[in-house]
């Protein structure tokens, strides 16, 4: 009779602390002291970036132009997940179906991944129009921003 | 080309890629890769001057892990090298393999690939995403993948039939290659419409699986290599191009596909293809899900914007058809992370050798080489008879 | 001759920790610097290959978070997971392959954001070596041990070896502030890993150091003409388990350096070179190393601090820029060696300059003990 094959268990439990650095610390800031959406424009491409981030990546230059975006927009992209993907903030499944979308915050040229309000699909096209869903009491991270609602006339 | 000197694959050898290789370790399992490659090219280790391995680590939460497992390479006391680029590491480090014996540093190198996903939590390493921003939305390739679906069908007009008909080649010619994940012959459409939506409008049939698996290549200088090999596949072309960090900056990503269609370009320019439907006998793809590979027919070339859809229904990329492409099954049957992009080059060179077996395409002599990673890394090789 | 040179040098202060600076921006600085040294933009750089470990930084993928500032963004890059020499060499034979003229390398580390020592426990084999607990410390005690019972005790001479470092790191600009450590407070400070010291282990910091290489043709092209040329190159790596391995013994750095000095032509380092740089991660590694990297005999690393050869003033000065014990971090740390060899055939090693230098030697190393090594000769 064939032996069993051997197995060697590790479990992975490392902590990091990221520096959130000056972009992002000022976008934080911003979001939880003002509720303001910050992104940046290159002063060579003139392109609005979210997030903010040291350089245009097309240019290479250093970009310090702030500049309020959103909070609607308009959906540029969408889906609505069945998989109960890990949520990395809680260590646990995302209950599913979830709605998730591209948007593009008025004033931005990039978009921004993020929750929908809406998981029917037959309510959900290219170009709808969404609003930014705060989380109150803001705290300073991504979860600041609990999903988009999508505006229905 | 305007390398120093030319390179050729003299030889390649993969494992038989499959859920779960319990039977192997990480380290045996680049072994049965790298003695595979070996005898296809007759050579004995010693015949070896350095070794590049190409892994995504974190995927089994391990690091450095090439200095284990460089030994089932033979790596132990000589040169060994890891490149770790997402998806592309196996094509990165297909193309740093051939650089550096172009460079006069190595006259032969051997480049194992490797991913041994059923020891780790791909989703945990996938969700170590940038801690800022994509963190608290990461929903994998499955979930960005489907966003970036959602623009490239309504503007490029390709339905779920079509993209479920990329899934059915793909499986079926998987069928017909010993060494594939996934191989159902009797695939249909129906079938892949029907399987469980994972995200809209992806369906868990026409989406890549995880696997277990390794794969290498043997790379020779000139000389070496005619000595060796009745039939070198010569590198005739590489191209990378990395893009922004987060998935909102890519416009229109499967759309625009900008990394792919500028690493083609210029690899198409270093080789002299101006028809690229015309002039490759095969194309090996890096396809992470059905859609994809319709996106690449057109960032390639190979039809105008708008026609991938036709290009697919026409059968032009059945193995029966004008170009055949992913004979081997592609990525959509077969997905080792760190070897997808060694396992895309090798079966482009097999072909070339004529080892292809029965999925061999007749006469192959120019071979087009794809590889794709995180959001929109692109590498371009291409394989020649013809050293140029 | 490698086909390569370096036209452009850039490192970021190291410092024990860096709480205002995410990596990107960390990297900027030293891409900034690298590219102002130069004396060229963006636009000209070719091609990129970065050096960066995902679990150290806690990232999938690590690389991306750099691509926009090193310049990546439709342009081919490469990430050698490992040491940044290694790096370095990787993108030398790019270079010369005819592939690219040009070439950025930037390797990146931020120690205070991770754990370093438990990081280290996964990169040793997951079968037999991990589930004991093996990691960087332990397998540098094992080592330290070994070469203690086959060399006779060398606490003291190690204690010197940080002294000699500490001390030379407050001369340069770029390592952290802190105090020169005394041999006898290295001698006093805590037991970590028998036969090692706190104060034996080089000091966990976060930094970047970006160098930019070229083609002798294109540097010439660009108007360089402060380019130091990588004569040799070489690498190697030796078995993985400790125990298939003499600790002591150095064979894959004395493979690399024998590599290394064959290209460069060199044939006894100690009488053809003026300095060296190498990667020390604790103490007693740095006459070890000395020793694999041919310099003296086996055992006699200790000899040639105390007759005064390696130190500053010596006949060959080692890590006169502090090396890895005066600050600088895993992963950089061999391609910050590369920076300060490349600084010192130019003569703009400010503070810690050696006098009459025509070659130099950095290395670099990564793995449990020192198990792989890379080294590189850099002249004018």
């Amino acid at each position: 009779m064939p032996q069993p094959l051997l197995r060697v268990r590790a479990s992975l439990d490392l902590t990091w602390h990221y520096a959130a650095g000056s972009h992002f610390t000022r976008f934080f800031e911003a979001l939880r002291d003002d509720g303001l959406i910050l992104a940046l424009r290159c002063p060579a491409c003139r392109r609005v970036y979210l997030p903010p981030r040291p350089v245009c990546g097309n240019c290479f230059r250093r970009m310090e132009e702030w500049v309020p975006v959103g909070p609607q927009g308009t959906l540029r992209a969408f889906t609505v997940v069945h998989f109960p993907f890990l949520d990395p903030t809680t260590g646990q499944p995302r209950p599913v179906p979830f709605g998730m979308g591209l948007i593009q915050l008025d004033g931005a040229d990039t978009t921004l991944n993020h929750y929908l309000d809406e998981t029917d699909l037959g309510r959900l096209e290219l170009g709808l129009r969404v609003e930014a869903v705060l989380r109150e009491p803001r705290q300073g991270d991504m979860g600041d921003i609990r999903l988009f609602r999508v505006l229905r006339p | 080309m305007k390398w120093r000197r030319r390179v050729a694959v003299i030889g390649t050898g993969q494992t038989e890629h499959t859920r779960k290789r319990d039977d192997v370790s990480q380290q045996e399992l680049v072994r049965e890769a790298a003695r595979r490659a070996l005898a296809d090219a007759e050579m004995t280790p010693g015949d070896i001057d350095a070794v590049v391995l190409a892994n995504m680590e974190l995927f089994e939460g391990r690091a450095l892990p090439e200095l284990w497992c460089a030994e089932g390479a033979a790596g132990a006391g000589k040169p060994v090298l890891k490149i770790a680029t997402g998806g592309t590491s196996g094509t990165s480090g297909a193309i740093a393999g051939a650089l550096q014996v172009a460079s006069g540093m190595f006259d032969t190198v051997l480049v194992v690939g490797f991913e041994k996903q059923s020891e780790g939590q791909t989703a945990a390493g996938m969700a170590l995403t940038d801690p800022m921003w994509d963190r608290h939305v990461a929903s994998a390739a499955i979930g960005n993948f489907a966003l970036s679906i959602s623009q490239y069908m309504a503007e490029r007009g390709v339905t779920q039939e079509q993209a479920a008909k990329v899934a059915v080649k793909a499986r079926r010619n998987a069928a017909r290659n010993p060494y594939a994940h996934l191989q159902q012959p009797g695939l249909t459409v129906e079938q892949v419409l029907a399987s469980s939506v994972l995200a809209w409008p992806i369906h868990m049939l026409e989406m890549c699986p995880t696997s277990d698996g390794a794969c290498a290549l043997v790379y020779a200088a000139e000389e070496v290599a005619r000595r060796r090999c009745p039939r070198p596949a010569w590198v005739r072309a590489a191209a990378t191009r990395h893009d922004h960090p987060y998935i909102g900056d890519l416009d229109r990503r499967l759309v625009t596909m900008r990394t792919l269609r500028d690493a083609a370009r210029e690899a198409y320019a270093q080789a002299g293809v101006t028809e690229p439907l015309e002039q490759f006998d095969v194309a090996e793809i890096y396809e992470p899900v059905s859609y994809a590979e319709l996106a690449w027919y057109e960032a390639l070339g190979f039809c105008k914007e708008g026609e991938a859809g036709r290009l697919i229904e026409d059968g032009v990329t059945a193995m029966d058809g004008q170009l055949p492409v992913n004979p081997s099954g592609g990525v959509l049957s077969t997905n080792p992370i760190g070897a997808s992009g060694v396992i895309r080059t090798a079966e482009a060179a097999l072909q070339l050798h004529g080892k292809g077996g029965q999925r061999q395409v007749p006469g192959a002599r120019l071979a087009l080489v794809t590889g794709y990673g995180v959001y929109a890394w692109s590498d371009v090789l291409i394989l020649s008879s013809d050293p140029g | 001759m490698t086909g390569a040179v370096v036209i452009g040098v850039g490192q970021t202060a190291y410092e024990a920790a860096k709480p205002h600076q995410a990596i990107p921006e960390m990297v900027l600085e030293a891409v900034e610097r690298a590219l102002g040294d130069a004396r060229i933009g963006m636009e000209e750089v070719d091609a990129v290959v970065t050096a960066s470990v995902d679990l150290w930084d806690g990232r999938t993928a690590s690389n991306i978070q750099v691509t926009e500032v090193v310049g990546a963004v439709m342009k081919p890059e490469a990430r050698v997971a490992g040491d940044g020499l290694l790096a370095a060499i990787h993108a030398a034979m790019t270079v010369a392959a005819g592939a690219y003229g040009t070439v950025l390398v930037a390797a990146h580390c931020k120690m205070s954001e991770g754990q370093h020592w438990a990081c280290s426990n996964w990169a040793v084999d997951p079968i037999c070596q991990q589930p004991l607990g093996l990691d960087f410390l332990s397998a540098a005690g094992l080592q330290a041990r070994a070469y203690q019972a086959r060399h006779g005790p060398g606490a003291r001479h190690w204690a010197r070896v940080v002294e000699k470092n500490t001390r030379s790191a407050r001369a340069s600009p770029l390592a952290p502030r802190g105090p020169a450590r005394s041999a006898a407070e290295v001698m006093a400070s805590p037991m970590i890993a028998d036969p090692l010291r706190a104060l034996d282990a080089a000091p966990a910091t976060d930094g970047a150091c970006v160098l930019i290489l070229a083609s002798p043709e294109r540097a010439k092209s660009l108007g360089c003409n402060r380019a130091v040329a990588l004569l040799g190159a070489g690498y190697a790596c030796e078995p993985h388990y400790l125990g298939d391995r003499d600790l002591t013994a150095t064979e894959a750095l004395a493979a690399a350096s024998r590599r290394a000095y064959a290209m460069a032509g060199i044939e006894r380092p100690l009488g053809e070179v003026q300095v060296v740089e190498c990667s020390e991660a604790f103490s007693y590694q740095e006459l070890l190393w000395c020793e694999g990297l041919g310099l003296c005999g086996p055992g006699e690393g200790a000899r040639l601090l105390e007759d005064g050869i390696t130190v500053p003033g010596g006949r060959l000065p080692v890590n006169p820029s502090g090396g890895m014990l005066g600050g600088s971090p895993f992963v950089v740390a061999g391609l910050a060696r590369l920076a300060e060899a490349v600084l010192q055939v130019r003569g703009e090693a400010a503070g810690r300059q050696v006098a009459g230098v025509r070659r130099a030697i950095a290395h670099g190393t990564h793995g449990p003990a020192g198990q792989h090594h890379s080294v590189v000769v850099v002249g004018a």
